[in-house]
């Protein structure tokens, strides 16, 4: 008799905004309570159970409620006692959302679908608990990292297998030191940095700036100790070393590196009106415009027309001055079509550039094409040399692979030249100044000062 | 005497020969191949039903709304909400030779009876329609454009795209014409449609829904008379003018017009809306859904217990829509003893179908005000 008194419990209506939930409590069951909402599907039931429990954090919350509650003799103490501790929990600004529930099966009324929610006698809700930490730890000074290197002997220069797995060991570390910095960058300013060390990205961005950085890893590694070695085959060596990295350097000379690859100086190649647009868009991007840059950005624009509608077809494409391509875009051209007007050009390209989708996409590209001019080893440049300057052109080609920043050396004669073709990462300024010193033991006379016509092309007549 | 038993053996032969042979079981019979002009079937009211009338028609459907998602961009195949996603096309055929009249029906442009097409083909909620009104699409964005500018144009553009349809349904026109009379005569023109639905990947033509062929003749939609002229010295005098496109377009609009409409009747019978019935108080039934799975206003709608396999006709109710449920009026119950027995509990109370069973309401096809009210 008196289970079923209990089980019968006790009934409580709430009216909220018009729609009649009820809330109902009994030893057995717990607390339960059913909403309907308008609608059909996961939404409606979702709607219907957010209410339904809205509905027993009101009911819990409601001193009038709970008091009729606790003075029935229906409910036994176990259940007060636990009705008690909810309603203190949810007085301390636990949510009752968080509680683990049953939702019945939905059931369809008219327009409405209703659920049952079922708070089990007994459950509390969790307590959410912050967590913290990661490892760039802002306050230390260093960055303890272990890492394995691998080398084989390098009889042309000299080195040992070990010194080479050395060196590999340290690059490998500071590479690791500048992914926990992106890594960091990325959490903390992911919205100033956001493309660079976005996820796809980051990999890529890391290896191009650990290559920049790896012939200073002496300076960035303070101390290092050997944990390990073994040999590997072909006389090889593989290490395990502990490095204790600066964070500083490494910080300051990655950013240095990011800078560069963020904001590269270009020239636009458009026709009007795309040059304007573009130049416009550049300029709100922070990269930056110049008539000389050697890295041109080149766009078209074509109206496809289809009965007396038009659809733009829009390409953007990064290229230095020699003709390499670092990047190509194209745009969507089923965004949208006008109708065929003298403008319509203009506004669908004003349009399409507007477009977050698209603008994304090519700030992206952009991005890629910047970080691949920097990860061939700068752009290309042709350097043009009078032949009377030269006393053995046949060494022009090793003595410039020689010299630092510099790739991918072509030496071509044309006529009263040698034609030099290489990739320089560096200013023009700097490339200048290493030629006149470099060019000096394979040199006829001393070379005359240097003709700059453009980023791209270095004379000396 | 000998050859009395001659004649009795040789009929005695032939008795049990023909014994044998059983006779050939006759299961077809001749029809007329008909080329009589089609005519719509709507469904009664519920109202004018008897008991005998009501009886589950066909291409109901029993499935259930726990396999749908509610949201169109990712509703499950198996939901019955689910409509498949069309472009319409009308496919005009050239009209070939020469003759009196045949220059003018040539001239005829259907584009605008495609719009027609579309807007009509919405409204019964069978498919999604695609339309192809390139123009107005782009000058509405055009006119966006100005008066909201191209920041708030991209960026609605870029939230949505247009959707892709799964298949393509064509309409297929057959235009003939034919003049009788010498001095006085009058042009007489037929239409033929056949509608397809196909997957343009595939080329696979789908085999339902089939709407058939309907033919519509220019007597259907004008008084013989009208379309009268009078010719001398073998030239046009006066009366109907023939060789004018705008005077032959009128007459084809007309006839599209109601060979459209009669499409639309076979469609809502050859793709009935169901949905399941959650209960029955007095004669009012409530049902599941409603606009959403295309029920229609006033619908004429067979209410069936369906169980094992088996259907038992219940009654037949008018129902009406509203979004995503409808309430509907049993007006006949049928004569059985499961009527009676659902009658009786659903007269003192909710009647809630048990578990095991379910209950079902199926359309009869189209409404019976629907061609004065919507076409």
């Amino acid at each position: 008799m008196r289970k079923l008194a209990l089980s019968c419990g006790v009934l409580a209506s709430l009216v909220s905004g018009g729609v009649l939930a009820q809330v109902s409590l009994s030893s057995m069951r717990g607390i339960e309570a059913e909403a309907c909402a308008y609608g059909r599907g996961a939404p409606a039931i979702e709607s219907a159970r957010m209410d339904a429990l809205s509905q027993v954090a009101q009911f819990l919350s409601s001193p009038k409620m709970l008091a009729q509650q606790m003075s029935t003799e229906h409910v036994d103490s176990e259940t007060l006692t636990w009705i008690r501790k909810l309603s203190d929990m949810q007085q301390e600004g636990v949510s009752i959302q968080q509680m683990p529930v049953d939702t019945s099966s939905p059931q369809l009324r008219g327009n409405d679908t209703c659920v049952t929610v079922r708070l089990k006698t007994g459950n509390l809700p969790k307590v959410h608990k912050n967590d913290a930490g990661g490892d760039w730890d802002a306050a230390a000074e260093n960055v303890l990292v272990t890492v394995i290197g691998e080398g084989w002997p390098d009889k042309s220069n000299g080195l040992t297998a070990r010194a080479e797995a050395e060196v590999d060991a340290l690059k490998r570390a500071v590479s690791q030191v500048v992914g926990m910095w992106l890594t960091q960058q990325n959490s903390q300013f992911s919205t100033t940095e956001e493309s660079a060390t976005e996820s796809g990205d980051r990999f890529s961005v890391n290896e191009v700036i650990s290559q920049q950085l790896h012939t200073r890893s002496q300076g960035l590694v303070r101390e290092w100790s050997l944990l390990d070695s073994r040999e590997l085959p072909n006389n090889g060596v593989e290490v395990t070393i502990k490095a204790v990295v600066e964070k500083q350097p490494v910080a300051q000379a990655a950013n240095d590196i990011l800078m560069a690859i963020g904001s590269p100086r270009v020239k636009v190649s458009a026709p009007e009106p795309l040059s304007s647009l573009l130049k416009d868009w550049l300029a709100d991007q922070g990269i930056e415009y110049s008539q000389g840059a050697n890295l041109v950005i080149k766009a078209d624009s074509n109206l496809r027309e289809k009965g007396s509608n038009s659809r733009l077809q829009l390409s953007v494409t990064v290229e230095d001055l020699s003709g390499q391509q670092y990047g190509v875009w194209r745009n969507d051209p089923s965004l949208l079509s006008l109708p065929t007007s003298p403008n319509a050009e203009q506004d669908l390209i004003e349009v399409h550039l507007a477009t977050r989708e698209q603008q994304e996409s090519l700030q992206k590209t952009l991005k890629e094409s910047f970080n691949q001019v920097v990860a061939q080893g700068g752009m290309v440049r042709d350097i043009y040399i009078h032949s009377r300057y030269l006393s053995e052109p046949q060494r022009l080609s090793s003595i410039l692979s020689t010299l630092g920043g510099v790739k991918d050396v072509v030496v071509n004669s044309q006529g009263a030249y040698y034609q030099a073709s290489l990739r320089y990462a560096g200013a023009t300024g700097e490339l200048v100044a290493a030629l006149h010193q470099s060019v000096r033991p394979i040199a006829a006379q001393s070379l005359p000062k240097a003709q700059i016509n453009n980023e791209f092309t270095i004379r000396f007549d | 005497m000998k050859l009395v038993m001659k004649l009795t053996v040789t009929a005695l032969v032939a008795l049990s020969l023909s014994a044998c042979q059983t006779r050939q079981a006759d299961q077809t019979q001749t029809a007329k191949v008909s080329n009589r002009a089609s005519n719509s079937s709507v469904a009664r009211s519920a109202y004018n039903f008897e008991s005998e009338d009501i009886k589950v028609p066909a291409y109901f459907d029993t499935q259930g709304l726990q396999n749908c998602t509610f949201n169109p961009e990712t509703e499950s195949d198996t939901c019955p909400l689910k409509k498949p996603t069309v472009r319409m096309y009308f496919a005009g055929t050239d009209v070939g030779g020469e003759g009196q009249g045949v220059e003018a029906l040539r001239e005829y442009d259907d584009k605008q009876l495609l719009f027609m097409l579309e807007n009509q083909f919405a409204g019964i909620n069978r498919f999604r329609i695609i339309t192809r009104d390139d123009d107005v699409v782009s000058q509405e964005k055009q006119i966006f454009m100005e008066q909201q500018g191209a920041k708030a144009l991209a960026e609605r553009a870029g939230n949505q795209s247009v959707l892709k349809p799964d298949f393509v349904v064509k309409l297929d026109t057959l235009r003939t014409v034919k003049s009788e009379g010498s001095i006085t005569g009058w042009m007489d023109y037929t239409l033929e449609l056949t509608t397809a639905v196909l997957n343009p990947f595939t080329r696979e033509l789908m085999s339902y829904p089939n709407l058939g062929k309907i033919r519509v003749k220019s007597e259907d939609v004008r008084e013989r008379s009208e379309l009268k002229y009078v010719m001398v010295n073998n030239r046009y005098e006066t009366g109907f003018r023939y060789h004018d496109a705008a005077h032959v377009n009128a007459v084809i609009n007309d006839m599209t017009s109601r060979g459209i409409d009669i499409l639309l009747t076979r469609m809502l019978s050859e793709m009935p809306s169901t949905a399941q019935v959650l209960g029955i108080k007095g004669n009012q039934v409530s049902l599941d859904r409603g606009q959403n799975a295309g029920v229609l206003p006033n619908e004429t709608m067979v209410i069936f217990q369906y169980e094992a396999g088996f259907v038992e006709p219940i009654g037949v109710a008018n129902v009406n829509p509203s979004r995503n449920s409808a309430v509907g009026e049993i007006a006949v119950w049928k004569n059985s003893d499961l009527a009676d027995r659902i009658e009786n509990s659903a007269a003192n109370g909710i009647y809630r179908p048990s578990n095991g069973t379910k209950i079902f309401a199926v359309s009869v096809g189209t409404p019976a005000g629907f061609l004065e009210s919507r076409t």
